[in-house]
């Protein structure tokens, strides 16, 4: 069994489109399911503001070892 | 920049792209850090650890580690390292290397036939050691009650 390994980078800027900040990165260790909710998590960091994922990698690693 | 500097940056640029395919075809060793002194394994710790349902299972994690990630190497069997950023392309910087490009196939190639590649053992060792290291700095950051409100 695998889990991912995710990269991800990110840019948010103000509801208007301007005012936008640097790219930041980050990476984690999830399960299959929990990808899709990196997006809704970030967006959650970023409160009234829009995210704009700009780089998304995965990679499967053996979950039994990660533990 | 001129080309003479142009140049040179291409001529680095493939030296280490050459050591690190021929460090990926002679084999994954381990993950390795130097400060001072001579080059170290990373050690890890594997034991055993009672689950939400009282079963016992094997716990392998790495120990941990006063300092950045940024200091760990893959170590290849032929004696070379390759910095855990540049596997895990933390490093991307926007332009353009013959490394990245190197290290986009190997990633394609370990994704697909995973541990047939010895770059897929590197890789996984290295996501591993980031997130443990990312984990922990995240506790801290819990326990000394700063907050995230970088943007």
């Amino acid at each position: 069994m695998y889990n991912y390994f995710v990269s991800y980078a990110w840019q948010a800027e103000n509801l208007l489109g301007f005012g936008r900040g640097n790219v930041q990165r980050d990476s984690e260790i999830v399960s299959l399911d929990d990808i899709a909710a990196i997006e809704d998590k970030i967006s959650a960091e970023h409160d009234g503001w829009k995210v704009a994922i700009v780089q998304f990698r995965l990679f499967p690693v053996d979950e039994r070892r990660e533990q | 920049m001129n080309i003479r500097e142009r140049i040179a940056v291409l001529r680095t640029d493939l030296k280490y792209s050459l050591k690190l395919l021929r460090g990926v075809a002679s084999g994954y060793d381990g993950l390795q850090y130097q400060f001072d002194g001579p080059w170290l394994y990373v050690p890890e710790r594997v034991g055993w650890v009672r689950d939400e349902y009282g079963n016992y299972k094997s716990e392998s994690q790495w120990l941990d580690f006063p300092d950045q990630p940024y200091y760990v190497c893959a170590l290849w069997k032929d004696g070379s390292h390759t910095p855990l950023p540049i596997i895990l392309g933390c490093q991307d910087d926007g332009a353009p290397s013959v490394q990245q490009f190197v290290v986009a196939v190997l990633e394609s190639l370990a994704f697909r036939w995973h541990r047939a590649v010895s770059f897929g053992a590197a890789f996984e060792d290295c996501a591993r050691y980031e997130h443990s290291f990312a984990e922990e700095e995240r506790k801290r950051r819990e326990r000394d009650g700063c907050i995230n409100s970088e943007r």
